[in-house]
């Protein structure tokens, strides 16, 4: 009885976090506010459009066709981490987690 | 012979094995300065050999003919880079592990690069083995000496997967020299039941997917420096075997592609950093399987430097992490955080690691890779090459930004620690330098390549696709993390192929121990309850018995002889019970005897 009236009490701590949370969410600064604050996230910003742009510039030469679409390289890294990034959620939760420690 | 081995000169490999004999014998300085002439020496002997000389240390010890000799120095274009490597991270190795007191580890290491080396020169396909499994016994003790129940478990594991995949090599050997009458160690392709266990064999050392979950399952759980041993030796010898048996296998492709791009969906999740690691080490090592694989000139140099600078990298990577876990005491990324305030000449090397890994141009991994990757490309295998990028891309996101992301900044956990160690520092800068140095100066790595090496990494084009593949990776790692949809590290193991061995083992004790036991009762209930007592009972009265036997034919006649008054067998027992035998019987006996005498001898 006790371990479910603590429990319970758990559940209530958590819903309280819970808007704490979407709070702390809803704070969170737009990309280009931090980019403006953050000289490196600046550069990093600057490097990624430099890099576009000088896509454009090359003369490429691919042997295998799809490496010569504009931006190719680009999207297929954005696309590719993010895809890995969702593919191990996808892992874990397919596979459930086993307690080792 | 031995003679002949002296004024050659020994073959690296014996230099190691029979240097590491010496080691428990000295203390102090003069150990350290012994331990690093032993690499030196190794050198020494290798660079003494002219490569286009043809064998050396050869011993005709089987005694077989011309095609039986064992030979320990089969020095060429593709041997003499992985010697060269294996020598120069085993130097690098040694200073890390300078400050351990602890001759086990010294002696396993020595034997272990000893075994390595000798399978990289072996000219015969039993050198090899025999190197092999030098190899896979010494490593295991590198794991057994961190002396811990889980170390001990994992280090029964890892030796029974190796003796599993030595005895498919020793197989696939026995069933090569019996079809071509040859030892020779040369291309074989896969053509026969010989080469497929030979390959399956080869297979487990390189980690190559579906067989890679030893490495993970052992490589954490090693001794601080015995895992930069580990990073380095089994899975690029095994490399190196595939290079020379099995070059052109349109199968490596394949399961090299699944070996790059698998283990990083784990390497995403994975917690403990070092398991982190492993996973790394085993996709990098698809990429070269891949480049075995597919085969031409540009794509076995691919694998060669690729296996060069991996092994710089992987080295240094193991050697951050051990230095990190030695200054915490903590092997979890969930633990780590803002430690580049306090080590931060180590967070230096975890970054030119990282750097390298993810193949960012100026670090050794992008005149590596590139040449892989361009490989195939040339050969139009747009499925395979869109792979590699995908993995190239997943490696950035698990080695490049999350490992020094976590460790190094992220969260400050508050953790106390002292930066590494000088002896330490000295190997991680020596590995980062290399690092950064083949990548500037890749020529000179290109001149010791198997084929000569055209190959132009640095073109603008290449650096700038490159970049772009890198930099949107890392854009799409800050916004997932920022948006809080990447995967914080996972709190338990998540299964892999290993699993499956595992509870197998645990499924075939519980059989056996079944199975047995039932057989063990059922044994004793039937020989010792019941054969046994039956014998027994027989032997008490075998007189009677034989004697009933022998008369029963008689029965009619001995039993009307008495009118039928009396029953045969009972008078017989009685009478063999009392002592009081009837002369006749013994006489029918005798007689009977000497009738089967007369008649069948």
């Amino acid at each position: 009885m006790k371990k479910n009236s603590g429990s319970k009490k758990n559940n209530r701590e958590s819903k309280a976090r819970q808007p704490e949370k979407n709070k702390q969410m809803a704070e969170k600064k737009p990309l280009l506010t931090i980019a403006k604050e953050n000289p490196y996230i600046t550069g990093f910003f600057v490097i990624l459009g430099v890099l576009l742009i000088l896509d454009f510039m090359i003369h490429k030469h691919e042997t295998i066709s799809i490496g010569n679409v504009p931006e190719f390289y680009a999207v297929y890294g954005f696309v590719s981490a993010a895809a890995l990034v969702f593919g191990a959620k996808a892992l874990r939760a397919l596979f459930g987690q086993i307690e080792r420690r | 012979m031995i003679p002949n081995i002296i004024h050659n000169s020994f073959p690296p490999a014996l230099i190691f094995i029979l240097g590491a004999l010496l080691v428990p014998f000295l203390k102090g300085r003069a150990k350290f300065a012994y331990l690093l002439l032993i690499p030196i020496a190794a050198l020494a002997a290798m660079s003494g050999v002219d490569i286009n000389g043809g064998s050396r240390w050869v011993l005709p010890l089987l005694n077989f003919g011309p095609g039986y000799d064992m030979i320990l120095g089969r020095i060429d274009n593709l041997s003499r880079i992985f010697g060269i490597i294996f020598i120069l991270i085993s130097f690098v190795a040694l200073i890390y592990a300078l400050n351990i007191a602890d001759d086990l580890q010294f002696v396993a290491g020595l034997c272990y690069v000893g075994g390595a080396l000798g399978v990289t020169f072996a000219g015969d396909l039993f050198t090899l083995y025999i190197f092999w499994e030098v190899m896979a016994i010494a490593s295991t003790f590198l794991v057994l000496a961190r002396r811990t129940r889980e170390a001990q478990a994992a280090a029964f594991r890892y030796v029974m997967v190796h003796i599993v995949g030595g005895l498919s090599l020793l197989a696939g050997i026995v069933l090569y020299v019996k079809a071509f009458n040859t030892t020779e160690f040369s291309a074989i392709g896969l053509h026969s039941t010989a080469s497929w266990f030979i390959l399956i064999g080869v297979a487990v050392n390189a980690a190559a997917f579906p067989l890679h979950g030893w490495l993970k399952d052992a490589y954490p759980e090693a001794t601080i420096a015995g895992a930069v041993f580990l990073s380095a030796f089994t899975t690029k010898s095994a490399v190196y075997v595939m290079a020379r048996m099995f070059t052109g296998t349109e199968l490596l492709i394949w399961v090299g592609a699944a070996t790059a791009v698998i283990p990083v969906l784990y390497a995403i999740i994975e917690n403990d950093i070092r398991r982190i690691m492993a996973y790394s080490l085993i996709s990098q090592v698809g990429f070269m399987l891949c480049a075995v694989g597919i085969g031409t000139q540009l794509a076995i140099n691919g694998a060669a430097a690729h296996a060069f600078c991996h092994i710089l990298y992987k080295a240094l990577f193991f050697m951050v992490a051990g230095a990190v876990i030695q200054a915490t005491g903590k092997t979890r990324l969930s633990d780590l955080g803002g430690l580049y305030k306090t080590m931060p000449l180590t967070c230096l090397f975890c970054l030119v690691a990282s750097a390298s890994i993810s193949a960012f141009p100026l670090f050794n991994g992008f005149v590596s890779k590139s040449m892989i990757i361009s490989a195939a490309s040339h050969e139009h295998l747009t499925a395979v090459w869109l792979i590699l990028e995908f993995a190239s891309a997943g490696t950035l996101v698990y080695a490049g930004l999350r490992i020094p992301y976590f460790i190094f900044f992220g969260e400050d956990k508050g953790i106390k620690a002292e930066e590494a160690p000088a002896n330490m520092l000295i190997a991680m800068g020596v590995a980062a330098f290399l690092c950064v140095y083949l990548a500037v100066d890749f020529k000179s790595l290109y001149r010791l390549l198997p084929f000569v090496a055209g190959y132009v990494p640095y073109t603008f084009a290449h650096v700038i696709a490159q970049l772009q593949l890198l930099l949107f990776g890392a854009l799409a790692f800050f916004l997932l993390v920022r948006y809080d949809v990447f995967p914080s590290p996972s709190k338990s193991d998540l299964p892999d192929t290993d699993l499956i061995y595992r509870k197998a083992s645990v499924l075939f004790y519980r059989a056996a121990d079944v199975g047995m036991n039932t057989l063990n009762a059922f044994s004793a209930e039937l020989f010792i309850g019941r054969i046994t007592s039956a014998v027994n009972d027989f032997a008490r009265n075998a007189p009677a018995h034989i004697a009933y036997l022998c008369l029963s034919p008689f029965k009619s006649v001995l039993e009307a002889d008495d009118g039928g008054a009396k029953n045969l067998k009972s008078s017989i027992y009685k009478a063999f019970a009392s002592g009081s035998v009837p002369v006749g019987i013994t006489a029918a006996l005798s007689t009977l005897f000497i009738v089967i005498l007369f008649c069948f001898i």
